[in-house]
C-alpha cells in the first residue's frame, strides 16, 4: 500500500478478492468498536475477545455476500454481535460497569474546580447504577444508543430487533431508568 | 433529567472498558490457515444440508428418531462416548472432505487450562507431551482446547478435549467406509472409528452446529475421563491410539 491509504470501500472490494492484507487493515480500523460492542453485550473481556475475533473471521468469509457500496460497519458489528448474543446466554460471571479512573478521564473542558467535578463523578455513578439496575434489553438498547454511538438502525441490527421495536424499547428503557434515578433522588432526600 | 440523552452520552465517554486486543494479527493469522478460497470454507458456511444436519442432532439430542438426509440415509446404529454420539449410517450426506476444525484462540497450554472449566490432561508418552500449537476457545459450555501436534494446516495428530454436561454436543456420522469398534480406555468404555473420513457436527453454546468432514478423522478414538470427553485423531493405530489415551497425566 503506498500513497494515499484506501478507503473503506477499497479495502472491503480488495478484501473481497481475497486479500488478506486489506482485511487486515479494516480489522484494525473497527477492532475497537467490535470489541467494546461485545464486551456490552457480553460483559466479559474474555468472550467479548473471541466474539469480536469470530466476528472477524465469519465477516470475511461471508464477505461474498456483501453488497458492494453498502456500509461496512454496521454490517460487521451485526455478525460480532450475534457472536457475542451467543455467548452471553451462557452462565458466567460478567463484569459491572465501571466508570475509568479520575485521573484517566480526560475531559477537553477548562479544568473544573474540585467540588464541581466531585459531583458530576457522583452523579454519574448514580446514574450508572440505575442503568445497571435494569433489565438486560433496556441495559442492551442503552449501551448501544449512547454507549456505543449506535444509530437506531445501528442497534437494530445489533440487537436483532426491528427498528420500531428500537424506538419503543428505548423509551420505555428511559422511563424505567427516570424512575430508578428519582427512587435514589428520594433516598437520597 | 432534561438531559438524561445528554448525561448517557458523556456516560459512555467515562465508561472503563478492559484494553481493546490486538485481534488484527490474530483474525489474519486464522485467515491464513484456513483461507476463503480453499474448500475448507464450506464448513463456515452453513448450507441447507448443514441445516438439515443440524436439526437432526437436535433430534438426536432429545432422543428421538430421525434420518439425515430425510429419506435417503438410514441410520443403522447409535453409540455414545462422553458427549459425542457416533451415529452408524449407511451413506454419509454428500459434503467434501474439509480441513479439520481447529478454532479458538492460540495459547500456551497455561493459559488454556485457565481458560477452560475442566482439568485439561495431556499425554505422557514421548512424542505427544508437547503438543506443537494449542488453541482453545470457548464456544463450547466450559470451553474446548485443541492440542495439535505438527502444523495446524496439516497435523499429524489432534487432541479435542471438551466437558460433558449430560446430554451430547457434537455427533459423529459413520458411513460404511467407517468401523466403528467399541474399545476401552482405563476400562471404561470408548470408541475406535477407522477408515474413511467421517463427519463431525457440534453445538456451539450458542445452539450454533458447527459440521465438517475431517480430513485428519481417518482414525479417531474417542473416550472419556470423568464429565471430560477427548477425541485423538491422526494416523495412528488402535494400540497407539489407546497408549496415547491411558498416558493422560
Amino acid at each position: 500500500m503506498v500513497g494515499r491509504p484506501l478507503d473503506e470501500a477499497e479495502l472491503v472490494e480488495l478484501a473481497r478478492r481475497g486479500d488478506t492484507r486489506a482485511y487486515e487493515a479494516l480489522v484494525e480500523r473497527y477492532q475497537s468498536i467490535a470489541f467494546r460492542t461485545a464486551y456490552l453485550l457480553t460483559r466479559s473481556a474474555e468472550d467479548a475477545e473471541e466474539a469480536a475475533q469470530d466476528g472477524f473471521v465469519k465477516a470475511y468469509r461471508a464477505l461474498g455476500r456483501f453488497r458492494p457500496g453498502a456500509p461496512f460497519r454496521p454490517w460487521l458489528l451485526r455478525i460480532v454481535a450475534n457472536e457475542a448474543r451467543n455467548r452471553r446466554r451462557s452462565a458466567g460471571r460478567r463484569d459491572v460497569l465501571a466508570l475509568r479512573a479520575a485521573a484517566e478521564q480526560g475531559s477537553g473542558d477548562a479544568a473544573p474546580s474540585p467540588e464541581s467535578s466531585a459531583l458530576a463523578a457522583s452523579r454519574r455513578e448514580t446514574l450508572l447504577a440505575a442503568v445497571g439496575s435494569l433489565r438486560e434489553d433496556d441495559q442492551r438498547v442503552i449501551a448501544c444508543r449512547y454507549f456505543l454511538g449506535f444509530s437506531e438502525e445501528e442497534t437494530a441490527e445489533a440487537l436483532g430487533w426491528r427498528r420500531g421495536t428500537v424506538k419503543s424499547r428505548l423509551s420505555r428503557a428511559l422511563t424505567r431508568l427516570r424512575e430508578r434515578l428519582e427512587e435514589e433522588g428520594e433516598d437520597d432526600g | 433529567m432534561a438531559d438524561l440523552d445528554l448525561e448517557l452520552r458523556e456516560l459512555g465517554r467515562e465508561l472503563a472498558f478492559p484494553p481493546t486486543p490486538d485481534l488484527a494479527a490474530k483474525v489474519r493469522a486464522q485467515l491464513e490457515a484456513a483461507p476463503r478460497s480453499s474448500p475448507r470454507t464450506r464448513l463456515l458456511r452453513p448450507s441447507r444440508r448443514t441445516i438439515a444436519i443440524a436439526f437432526a442432532i437436535v433430534a438426536v439430542a432429545v432422543g428421538i428418531a430421525f434420518a439425515v438426509p430425510p429419506a435417503r440415509t438410514a441410520i443403522l446404529r447409535v453409540f455414545g462416548v462422553g458427549g459425542v454420539r457416533i451415529r452408524l449410517v449407511d451413506k454419509l450426506p454428500e459434503r467434501r472432505v474439509d480441513g479439520a476444525r481447529i478454532f479458538g484462540t492460540p495459547v500456551t497450554l497455561a493459559k488454556a487450562r485457565r481458560r477452560l472449566d475442566f482439568p485439561l490432561e495431556v499425554p505422557s508418552v514421548d512424542g505427544f507431551d508437547a503438543p506443537d500449537h494449542v488453541y482453545v476457545s470457548r464456544a463450547l459450555p466450559g470451553g474446548v482446547v485443541f492440542l495439535v501436534y505438527g502444523s495446524v494446516q496439516r497435523p499429524r495428530a489432534l487432541l479435542t478435549a471438551f466437558t460433558t454436561s449430560g446430554f451430547p454436543y457434537a455427533e459423529k456420522s459413520a458411513g460404511p467406509g467407517t468401523t466403528y469398534q467399541p474399545v476401552r480406555v482405563d476400562g471404561q468404555p470408548a470408541a475406535w472409528l477407522a477408515g474413511a473420513p467421517h463427519q463431525f457436527a457440534f453445538r456451539d453454546r450458542g445452539g450454533v452446529f458447527h459440521t465438517g468432514t475431517l480430513r485428519l478423522a481417518t482414525n479417531t478414538l474417542l473416550w472419556r475421563v470423568g464429565y471430560v470427553t477427548y477425541r485423538l485423531e491422526g494416523d495412528l493405530s488402535l494400540d497407539q491410539a489407546v497408549r496415547i489415551a491411558e498416558s493422560l497425566r
